[in-house]
């Protein structure tokens, strides 16, 4: 029979003794200075993992020392702009080996069509140099250094499969991250190396926030009352702080999910059902 | 949360005595749930047998059909209180729709009437003994969101399965129960080869070209096995995914991706 031999299969079925646990692997999570990223560096180093984390702000190295105080073990730190091809490649170097790539990094600013000026179009460039080439580019650093059975998680968003008004930019680039997403699933599965993406709904972080804010005061609403928009939306109430999305992350990066890939993971309360 | 464990907690699987079924229950076993195996077939004596052995928690096998609506609320009813209910009984026959014979349409009532009234009653029973921070899993397929020629009741089944599992999510979200889909895709099970059999005979092609053609649309390789699709399953009724419902999540190794 034409079928691949399966003994890393059968390895698997301790997968329920070890399951949750990293230890001994090295990851890399990018974009966690705060909120989901450094909510899931968090959870990973308390798993046993060496973490790394990046982002292109300065209170990366704040983070990296509250980790390392929690999880009681060292996490390493890397100021970087991942749009900086340059950059990323010299900052990455000292980096041997990753196991598993969270890659959290974005950019989420109002694109209205109706706004007129170079400022909209300034903003929509950035969004996409920054959510869809920054993950390309550190992917493609990432995967020469990864082992075989590795793993890739990227932040997507409930905006990769559906949109609102004066999203057109950040919404054009997480469903293209998704495809991306999809597209390396097939390239790396040879590998075993598994690809997927988090759809996270609203966090209540600064990011999202923002957004929330802007179109509250261009629309003349209360921030609650855009914000009850979205969350009348899901199938289970209230709104999901950073600490809520870290479960699906550590499920996918862990050896239980093998047989997981080229998937998009909704972590939303039931906002958006696919 | 360093491992999955379900000490104490009472999962209730349909479908359990053998096939993917058959590999959820040895995952539970294995991290120490209270079972209970709803089933029809023979097996399922042997198979309480054999999951007893592994694990902590007690194995239960209830011999009961789901489409009997009667019978399954007062099976339910006997069990109690449920933390996680996992509707994974189904039967999976092709129909073709160029066959005119009874037993064509035989087989399509009675795939209907399994996968999703049998689904909707058992889970109907289930729900009244559920509470908050519990879970639904209901076992759909990759063919819940495409599809394969000659399959069409199995097909329109599966994706049916997704349908109410979404219907259901909004109606039990404000009661704090999540429900979910695990979208298997193809697995070693004797259903399966049972169909890749008949696939085989209508198209006559031999059956490992057209399993290595399936194998060769995934992103990773080789064919699962039913313990390969249990760790989704460990995912959802445990309280990591407390923040997912309304999701059918492919475990298929990269078959579909969508």
């Amino acid at each position: 029979m034409p079928i691949a031999a399966n003994s890393w299969v059968k390895k698997g079925h301790t997968m329920y003794e070890n399951g949750l646990r990293l230890d001994g692997k090295t990851a890399l999570i990018v974009g966690a200075s705060s909120g989901i990223g450094f909510e899931v560096a968090k959870e990973f180093a308390l798993q046993g993992a060496n973490v790394t984390i990046l982002a292109n702000d300065p209170a990366i190295e704040g983070a990296a020392a509250a980790i390392s105080k929690c999880a009681c073990r060292p996490v390493s730190h890397i100021l970087c702009d991942i749009t900086d091809r340059t950059g990323l490649n010299r900052k990455l170097a000292p980096l041997q080996r990753i196991d598993l790539l969270v890659h959290n990094a974005g950019y989420e600013r109002l694109t209205p069509l109706a706004s007129p000026g170079p400022e909209v179009e300034e903003a929509f460039r950035k969004i996409v140099d920054v959510n869809l080439f920054g993950a390309y580019y550190v992917t493609r650093e990432v995967v020469p250094r990864m082992p075989d059975g590795g793993r890739i998680i990227y932040t997507a968003s409930t905006y990769a499969k559906y949109a609102i008004s004066r999203m057109s930019g950040y919404a054009s680039s997480k469903h293209a991250l998704v495809g991306m997403m999809r597209t390396f699933s097939h390239e790396l599965g040879a590998r075993r190396i598994t690809v997927n993406a988090v759809c996270p709904g609203w966090v209540n972080t600064e990011f999202s926030n923002r957004s929330v804010r802007e179109i509250a005061a261009e629309t003349g609403r209360t921030f609650q009352d855009v914000g009850n928009d979205v969350l009348s939306l899901q199938a289970i109430e209230g709104h999901l702080e950073p600490r809520d999305i870290v479960g699906g992350y550590l499920f996918l990066a862990s050896d239980l999910a093998k047989d997981v890939s080229g998937q998009t993971i909704h972590i939303d309360r039931g906002e958006y059902q696919n | 949360m360093h491992r999955f464990d379900f000490k104490n907690r009472v999962v209730v699987l349909t479908g359990g005595s053998r096939g993917i079924g058959l590999g959820i229950a040895q995952a539970f076993c294995r991290t120490d749930a209270t079972l209970h195996i709803v089933a029809i077939d023979s097996g399922l004596p042997t198979a309480v047998r054999e999951l007893s052995a592994i694990g902590q928690g007690s194995v239960t096998g209830h011999l009961c059909d789901i489409t009997e609506s009667a019978a399954i609320q007062d099976c339910i009813d006997g069990i109690g209180n449920i933390d996680v209910f996992i509707a994974n009984a189904g039967i999976e026959r092709l129909t073709p729709i160029e066959d005119l014979s009874e037993e064509a349409e035989s087989d399509f009532r009675k795939i209907i009437n399994v996968n999703i009234i049998g689904t909707y009653l058992s889970i109907r029973a289930a729900v009244k003994n559920m509470k908050s921070g519990a879970s639904i899993i209901l076992t759909s397929s990759v063919w819940g969101k495409s599809a394969a020629g000659a399959f069409g009741a199995y097909v329109a089944s599966k994706h049916a399965n997704i349908g109410f599992m979404r219907s259901l999510a909004r109606e039990l979200g404000p009661k704090g129960i999540r429900v979910n889909c695990v979208c298997p895709g193809w697995v070693e099970t004797d259903a399966a080869m049972r169909s890749l059999n008949k696939m085989s005979a209508r198209s006559g092609r031999p059956e490992p070209e057209i399993l290595g053609e399936v194998i060769a649309s995934q992103c990773l390789p080789g064919l699962q096995e039913p313990a390969d699709i249990a760790a989704l399953y460990l995912f959802l009724a445990s309280s990591l995914s407390r923040n997912i419902t309304g999701q059918a999540i492919n475990a298929d190794r990269g078959e579909f991706l969508g």
